[in-house]
């Protein structure tokens, strides 16, 4: 075995990517001030930024999990890249937890179903009086024109700043108490699981299993490397597998959670699923990069087209798999054709026909058109060019799922929101590569490190 | 090519080629035995009686089914959708499997293939029964006629369902074939009798082995591979479109295609068991089905069955949470409802009791997986159940609320169903190698425990001497 | 056809055929068949075989199932006989995707197989010339192509490179 090196984090790495997050926060703070982006936009790319990068991070953990799980041989070479990458994960809770923390404290209006007066079937005209005043002339209130389509009236009042208490005021009473005009049946229904508490709660739980799983891996990665010890591999199979059981149910939840409840009436039962799909697609994507801008580097020489191969591959047959999910909840909602569950679709398609019809594109048709051939899959360049729009793209996915959902009326994508994403990539990339400079590129010790070396497909 | 120390062997009783050629030879040559002239007796009059039935059905029509105006649909596309589930693992095993290269598909895959085949023509007798007038069945292929022309409506998964089905069946046939073909050579080249060479040359199409032919193989094998993948997903999928594409409470949810895969990869894998295990005993075959393949497809039974597990738990919170009164009430009444032993049944076989596989003495066991495999064939048949009798029982106008019980016809026919399929599945092991034998070959340098594992003759990899080590790591006990 | 022989060596071992493959052509050799019971990984770079182009034409086959069961069923659907189903549009291009996937892969699979049949010259009572009835079972073969003029020396020298190889038995058969 040769090649023990360690990867050189040096300065101009450091200079380059804490330039991209300078750039990036420069782009922010000239949309934030110039008024481009209202408070509730900011909120909305942080919350896409933060879901997207560390769903990348979290993707690295199940690649090292479900490989270890597995028994792959061939991966072996290759799994220092997602360890590095999990190194973000504990700076993409924080800002997963700054932002829905903001909707709990109040300093922000992501989650509609926050609003406690909203599930309030009884208020008194106080109460009514003041929370109408608030959202006259407060920030533009969240997922109006959702409840609209059902309690179309009273909302579109609403938006207009126009007071309603003209209905409201005949049923006072002696108690004091009306009928609150805002009152949304379902959301009150959906209290017991959308509300504040049982919502950070959950929040917190997945991000600590994640972080902590992550952490173990990582650290178990090292030590059978320092040591030599055997001992290591297994208990990363024991954790390995703990984190998959983990994963399976705190996938869904967390889409559930972060993404769908943004808008609190519509449910689909797939959407779990192609979140992490949507993820997973781009976490392999930014191994494939990060391999390639290693290799091009002179590191690690020993892995070669074999294993980009494998992890072409990858990237074609889940992407195909993520069309599939695409379709299969585009079509069932559109031959349904149920008003409840078309609105979601409807929406995107009006004010954001071309990203809508883009997202399908590029990451169905490119992945699958360029990567079937054997020779493209080894072609670095190839790889770079299909990794990198899949993973612009996948973020786009994701820029569709949240923005129409919190940010009313069409938001195009423009410096601000490509400032927001540099800026996550620059933390993005210093975090993984200082990660990658900690430790050996090739873990020596591992059991499979010779069948990796001698992978040939 | 290295193989990491801490690797099982796949092959046990330091083969050689030849040995291989007849340990798995041998049964298509030897003279029946008793056992299996019993068995063949058995399932065949199991089919007859099925065939009867069908004939009583199609002769006075499905009213000798326990139908209603509210349930038309029950016993015959649970069937439909259970034996098409089957068929799944087969394709599984030897497409996907091989993609991402796992070499102990090659102990099960060939069987596993003819499974597919079989489960597939089980299933495709339902729909054509439930006609009703099987002789216009024909009227379901688009084809140019005198009625306007009126075509088959292509908006609709039903014809879909027609057109995934037929070419499932075809394209799995001819993966299955194609691997056959070099095996039926070796079945031929060892024949003794002129006869035999004659027919078993028809049936291998005069298969030589040379390289170039071998490399035309791989080629297609891998294409054939690489469409299987996604046509398998798309099977099944187009039966869950069946049920999605509906406005039902309890059948229109996005969820329902990867979740329908998952169930048929978890119920396919009980039957490759089911089978495997049988096979293996009555054929010898212990040395190429080792208890590490039956570690790895219970491996595999863990994975589709929390696959599945998740999904009921997705969709029984997406009821709740869609607030949405007539969702709500078809997950009530599917837990608590006149059919709540079905709900139950499905629950405790599908999603308790794969969990038991995590204890690797029971995925180690053979009696254990052979019981749980039965389990989780019934509870899969239960599943289909559940989603389909359970969601039709009662409507939305409470006065056509019914409840529905088989016939004896509709129970004979599965049964037959059943009968057929085991038929088929000897005649099968009978005439053919039930194991992929040039591909086994093919691993036993790399799994063949002369070569790898602990009781290799020479370990050609000095680097690790430790290797033994690894092996009470991974064997606890 | 008179005087068409062949000559072949049988092996016992696939990495003794990979290296005396490699050695017999070195010597300049040309071979005129390799036969093996189960494919050789890295067989064909040995005995320079171009690479099949049976998988492009499975593309073809595919994207021409693909083409059909869309202008078909646009065909039928628009123009031929237009019927609103459920209020969708004539036009409804969603509800079409599973049966033009199931095409695709049905015109792939089907044409590859029968063209790969046809490569292969594999059918129903196709009956090749056997050499030896090991070769399907446990051994390996060898085999070069002489006829009634090769001289004894050349005999010798094939003979030699394939003793010389590894082969553990040696042949010689007319073709007719």
């Amino acid at each position: 075995m040769s090649s023990t090196t360690k990867f050189d984090f040096t300065s101009t790495h450091k200079r380059n990517f804490i330039i991209l997050f300078v750039i990036g926060m420069m782009a922010v703070l000239t949309g934030v001030f110039t008024g481009q982006a209202d408070a509730q936009k900011t909120w909305a790319n942080l919350l896409v930024n933060a879901v997207f990068f560390t769903g990348l991070s979290a993707l690295a953990v199940f690649f090292l999990a479900a490989h270890q799980i597995a028994f792959a041989g061939w991966h072996a070479l290759v799994k220092r890249v997602p360890e590095a990458m999990t190194s973000f994960l504990w700076i993409g809770a924080i800002c997963i937890l700054v932002v829905t923390g903001g909707t709990i404290g109040n300093y922000n209006n992501l989650y509609h179903w926050s609003d406690t007066f909203l599930i309030k079937e009884k208020v008194t005209m106080a109460e009514l009086e003041a929370y109408e005043k608030e959202h006259a002339h407060g920030h533009e209130m969240e997922g109006d024109h959702e409840s609209g389509e059902h309690h179309g009236e009273e909302h579109s009042m609403l938006s207009n700043g126009t007071v309603v208490l003209a209905s409201a005021g005949s049923e006072g009473g002696e108690s004091g108490m009306i009928d609150n005009p805002y009152y949304d049946e379902i959301l009150d229904g959906k209290s017991a699981y959308l509300n504040d508490a049982f919502f950070m709660t959950r929040t917190i739980i997945y991000l600590v299993l994640w972080v902590f799983i992550g952490y173990q891996l990582r650290r178990f990665s090292i030590k059978e490397e320092e040591t030599g010890e055997k001992m290591w591999f297994q208990k990363t199979r024991t954790w390995a597998a703990v984190f998959l059981v983990v994963w399976a149910v705190s996938s869904s939840m967390m889409a559930w959670d972060w993404v769908m409840s943004l808008d609190p009436h519509w449910y689909s039962t797939l959407f779990g699923w192609y979140n992490f799909i949507s993820l997973w697609v781009a976490s392999l994507s930014v191994v494939i990069l990060l391999i390639i801008y290693l290799k091009r580097n002179g590191y690690m020489p020993q892995t070669n087209e074999n294993h980009l191969h494998d992890l072409g591959k990858y990237i074609f047959g889940f992407s195909v798999f993520w069309t599939y999910l695409w379709f299969s909840q585009f079509m069932l909602i559109w031959y349904g054709n149920i008003p409840e569950e078309t609105a979601w679709f409807l929406e995107r398609k009006r004010e954001y026909n071309f990203l809508f019809g883009a997202n399908l594109a590029v990451n169905f048709l490119v992945p699958f058109l360029v990567l079937m051939r054997r020779d493209a899959k080894r072609n670095f360049t190839v790889l770079t060019v299909v990794a990198s729009l899949l993973i612009v793209f996948h973020w786009v996915d994701f820029y569709l799922m949240i923005i129409p959902s919190t940010v009313h009326g069409a938001a195009p994508i423009g410096y601000f929101e490509i400032g927001m994403a540099l800026a996550f990539a620059g933390v993005f990339l210093y975090s993984t590569f200082r990660a990658l400079s900690k430790v050996s590129l090739v873990p020596q010790h591992n059991p499979f490190i010779q069948e990796s070396i001698e992978h040939h497909i | 090519m290295f193989v990491s120390p801490i690797r099982e062997p796949l092959i046990q009783g330091h083969k050689t080629y030849a040995q291989m050629s007849d340990d798995i030879i041998g049964p298509v040559e030897a003279k029946p035995t008793k056992t299996w002239m019993l068995a063949v007796t058995c399932t065949a009059l199991l089919a007859i009686t099925g065939f009867v039935m069908i004939g009583l059905t199609i002769t006075y029509g499905i009213g000798l089914w326990g139908l209603n105006k509210t349930i038309g649909w029950a016993w015959d596309i649970t069937n439909f959708v259970w034996w098409i589930g089957i068929g799944h693992a087969g394709t599984l095993i030897s497409a996907i499997l091989l993609i991402f290269r796992q070499k102990w598909r090659t102990g099960v895959n060939r069987s596993a293939e003819a499974m597919t085949i079989f489960a597939v023509m089980c299933a495709g007798l339902f729909p054509l029964i439930h006609m009703g007038r099987i002789w216009l069945a024909f009227f379901i292929f688009p084809y140019p006629n005198t009625r306007g022309p009126v075509w088959s409506n292509f908006n609709s998964p039903l014809l879909w369902d027609v057109f995934a089905i037929s070419t499932y069946f075809t394209v799995s046939l001819l993966f299955w074939y194609v691997g056959l073909i070099p095996d039926l050579a070796t079945v031929r080249d060892r024949a003794k009798t002129a006869f035999r060479k004659k027919i078993y040359n028809v049936f291998s199409f005069g298969w030589t082995g040379t390289a170039k032919q071998w490399q035309r193989f791989e080629s297609l094998s891998l294409v054939l591979a690489g469409l299987s993948t996604p046509l398998v997903l798309s099977v099944h999928t187009i039966v869950s479109f069946d049920f999605a594409t509906s406005v039902i409470p309890g059948w229109h949810t996005t969820i329902f295609p990867p979740y329908f895969v998952a169930g048929a990869i978890f119920s396919g894998f009980a039957m490759v068991l089911t089978l495997m295990l049988v096979v293996r005993k009555i054929f010898h075959l212990e040395d190429y089905i080792t208890l590490s393949h039956i570690e790895s497809m219970n491996k595999i039974i863990i994975l589709t069955g929390s696959i599945v597990g998740v999904a009921y738990i997705t969709e029984l919170f997406t009821a709740w949470y869609s607030q949405n009164q007539y969702e709500q009430y078809a997950f009530i009444n599917r837990s608590m409802g006149p059919y709540a032993w079905s709900y139950w049944g499905m629950m405790t076989c599908n999603v308790i009791s794969p969990q038991l596989f995590w204890f690797r003495k029971l995925r180690r066991s053979v009696v254990f997986t052979f019981f749980m495999s039965i389990v989780i064939n019934i509870g899969m048949w239960f599943e289909r159940f559940v989603i389909i009798v359970t969601s039709l029982h009662r409507d939305y106008i409470v006065s056509s609320w019914s409840y529905y019980t088989p016939t004896y016809v509709e129970v004979f026919i599965y049964l037959g169903t059943i009968g057929f399929f085991m038929t088929l599945f000897l005649i099968f092991a009978k005439v053919a190698p039930v194991i992929a034998l040039a591909e086994v070959k093919s691993i036993l340098k790399s799994a063949g425990d002369q070569y790898i594992g602990e009781h290799a003759a020479h370990a050609h990899h000095t680097e690790d001497a430790g290797h033994g080590h690894y092996e009470t790591l991974i064997k606890p006990q | 056809m008179s005087g068409k022989k062949v000559l072949f060596g049988l092996f016992d071992d696939e990495h003794v055929l990979l290296d005396a493959v490699k050695g017999v052509r070195a010597e300049g050799f040309k071979i005129t068949e390799v036969m093996t019971p189960f494919p050789v990984h890295g067989l064909d770079e040995a005995m320079g075989l171009r690479m099949t182009k049976l998988h492009s034409a499975g593309f073809l086959f595919g994207a021409t199932g693909t083409l059909t069961a869309l202008g078909f069923i646009t065909w039928i659907s628009t123009v031929n006989y237009p019927i609103n189903y459920g209020g969708k549009p004539y036009f409804s291009l969603p509800a079409w995707i599973p049966i033009t996937f199931e095409l695709t892969v049905l015109f792939a699979a089907v044409g590859m197989t029968l063209t790969y049949l046809y490569l292969n010259r594999l059918a129903p009572g196709i009956k090749h010339r056997i050499l030896d009835e090991r070769i399907t079972s446990h051994m390996f073969a060898m085999s070069f192509e002489i006829d009634a003029d090769t001289s004894d020396a050349r005999k010798a020298e094939i003979r030699k490179a394939l003793e010389a190889n590894g082969a553990v038995e040696i042949h010689e058969q007319d073709l007719d």
